[in-house]
């Protein structure tokens, strides 16, 4: 196992560094076809590892389990998707070499906030993800990703100054650097108080990546402003360490503060569902539309979290759904986002009258780009249903009913923009503009993300939630 | 040995002041400044707690010598940042620049 993180580091970190000084001073562009190969290596490794046993390793820094090594497969499977699809566009950007660079080194960051161990780990490889994701927004240069990269840096950098201050929390009181934290019961009353507000910084921290609420605000300016293809890496790979940091470094603490991690995470998930999907019914914007569509599933997987604080069923399906939602929004995400970047290449505008007749003219990337949306809608047998309805909603329908009740009243107000848009891509006049689908990359990726979608979602998803369940 | 609560009180207030001017402050660099004061807070804390514990001594100052060069990263990526916005639009309003509201 310790050969396989080295092998990634290696194939990551060293063609992360190397490529850029190569293309520079030979005058070569292979970074795009390399960076695509290290991605193609990482999925592979990282497939490899999700059924090996549980381990600690490197003397207690990182720890890799079923669960984290699935998140970390998704997050290949996604870098790879968005590297394969900007193979076409981006490779003519003066900053191409450090795009990719970028891409597989923050990737690599990723794998070990998944897999993080110990306190020291899980910041400096923060500080690698965080870094290379504000440059990566903001690499065009233009000025929707400068303002893009301005907001997501100062909201990124509070994150971090969130995660320090309930680093320093926990770890006053619990005593040790080392993850999972010890469940002991807290002797002293107000060890448990800090202990509170410690948890729920963490949770405010990771909640700036996730895009939960309160701490939104640079969302829709990013997802909605900056060039599609780099949304859809921001979207669909840095966002996972949000994910894969509640697990490992929050949930451990859940059992000694209960009453108040349901209560918080009740509250966030529902005005965060809520906000998400009422702010993207007046959109006129399809990306900003998705942006905001981006929070309100942000809400849906904290009904997961939700789960976590029980024990039994609601426990074992709130982490079967975490996984399976995770799998569902990256595959749509990256779907869409690159969908929307190959309209844009056409020359379509964003808005829904821009995207009218789409439906007509590009036929086959419409149709996948529809299956995305309905599976992000929930509706059945692609995946998004079953990770929405049969294990996210499901996992708190014992426990918290009024819960499952308002996510279902939240779909329901989804099926109205995502409607929205099925109208205008299939149901409205064509423009005269006269494009054709080509042998483009773009495609395939849009392509492989919907056949992927419908295939899991024909029986498969079950079986993958049982690989890595607790 | 001075108490600790006190060095927890002033990082709470540092953290508060920081909050309030992240909040209120539209300026790229101001809110940069606010930012620093929340993480300087945290470092505050950080040290004061790691420092009345036995087990934390030694890696509380490891943790936080790395927090700091996490710091100076993001500010270097941010400055840049600036220094490119203002050349562009030669302003450092970060919510004036909308020029498209959805």
């Amino acid at each position: 196992m310790e050969l396989i993180i080295w092998a990634l580091m290696l194939v990551l970190g060293g063609f992360g560094l190397v490529l850029p000084t190569l293309d520079y001073l030979k005058k070569t562009k292979l970074s795009p076809v390399l960076s695509l190969a290290a991605a193609a290596v990482a999925t592979m490794l990282t497939a490899y590892m999700i059924p090996m046993r549980p381990q600690t390793l490197f003397n207690g820094a990182i720890r890799v389990d079923h669960f984290s090594s699935f998140l970390a497969f998704i997050a290949s499977l996604g870098a790879f998707l968005v590297i394969a699809a900007s193979l076409d566009q981006a490779k003519d950007w003066t900053t191409a070499p450090s795009l990719y660079s970028l891409m597989i080194l923050a990737l690599l960051g990723v794998y070990f906030i998944l897999f993080v161990a110990d306190a020291t780990v899980l910041i400096s490889s923060w500080a690698l993800v965080a870094v290379a994701s504000y440059v990566l927004v903001g690499i065009k240069k233009d000025e929707r990703s400068l303002e893009g990269a301005a907001k997501y840096a100062i909201m990124g950098i509070a994150s971090s100054s969130f995660l320090i201050y309930g680093l320093a929390l926990t770890l006053g009181v619990l005593g040790t650097t080392s993850l999972p934290w010890p469940t002991a019961d807290l002797v002293v009353d107000w060890h448990r108080y800090v202990l509170i507000v410690g948890a729920f910084l963490l949770v405010a921290s990771f909640s700036f990546k996730l895009g939960v609420v309160p701490f939104h605000g640079w969302l829709p300016d990013v997802y909605g402003g900056v060039h599609p293809l780099l949304v859809s890496y921001v979207a669909g790979v840095i966002k996972l360490i949000a994910i894969g940091a509640l697990i490992r470094v929050v949930t451990p603490l859940v059992p000694s503060i209960r009453a108040e991690w349901v209560t918080g995470i009740a509250v966030l998930s529902v005005i965060t569902m809520f906000y998400g999907n009422l702010a993207a019914l007046v959109q006129k914007n399809v990306q900003r539309m998705m942006a905001y569509s981006s929070i309100a599933h942000a809400g849906y997987i904290l009904i997961g979290f939700y789960a976590l604080a029980y024990s039994g069923i609601p426990y074992k399906l709130g982490f079967q759904g975490i996984g399976l939602h995770v799998l569902t929004y990256v595959l749509a995400k990256i779907g869409i986002f690159v969908g929307l970047a190959y309209f844009a290449k056409k020359g379509f505008d964003l808005t829904l009258e821009g995207l009218s007749g789409i439906g007509r003219k590009l036929p086959v990337t419409s149709a996948a780009f529809t299956i995305l949306l309905l599976s992000l809608m929930g509706m059945p047998p692609l995946l998004g249903f079953w990770s929405k309805f049969l294990y996210l909603f499901n996992a708190v329908i014992d426990v918290a009913p009024w819960l499952t009740f308002l996510g279902i009243v939240n779909s329901g107000i989804s099926v109205g923009y995502y409607a929205m848009v099925l109208r205008y891509m299939y149901f409205s006049e064509p423009s005269d503009a006269d494009v054709k689908e080509g042998d483009e990359m773009e495609l395939y990726v849009v392509l492989t993300a919907a056949v992927l979608t419908v295939l899991i979602g024909l029986g498969i998803a079950p079986k993958i939630a049982t690989i890595f369940s607790p | 040995m001075i108490d600790i609560y006190l060095y927890l009180m002033v990082s709470a207030v540092l953290f508060a002041l920081g909050t309030y001017g992240l909040m209120t402050r539209r300026n790229i660099i101001r809110m940069l400044l606010s930012a620093e004061v929340i993480f300087n807070a945290a470092l505050l804390a950080f040290l004061a707690l790691s420092s009345v514990s036995s087990s934390l001594a030694a890696p509380g100052g490891a943790l936080v010598i790395i927090a700091i060069s996490l710091s100076a990263a993001e500010v270097g990526v941010i400055v840049s940042i600036a220094i490119l916005m203002f050349r562009k639009k030669e302003s450092l309003d970060v919510y004036e620049l909308s020029e498209f509201k959805g």
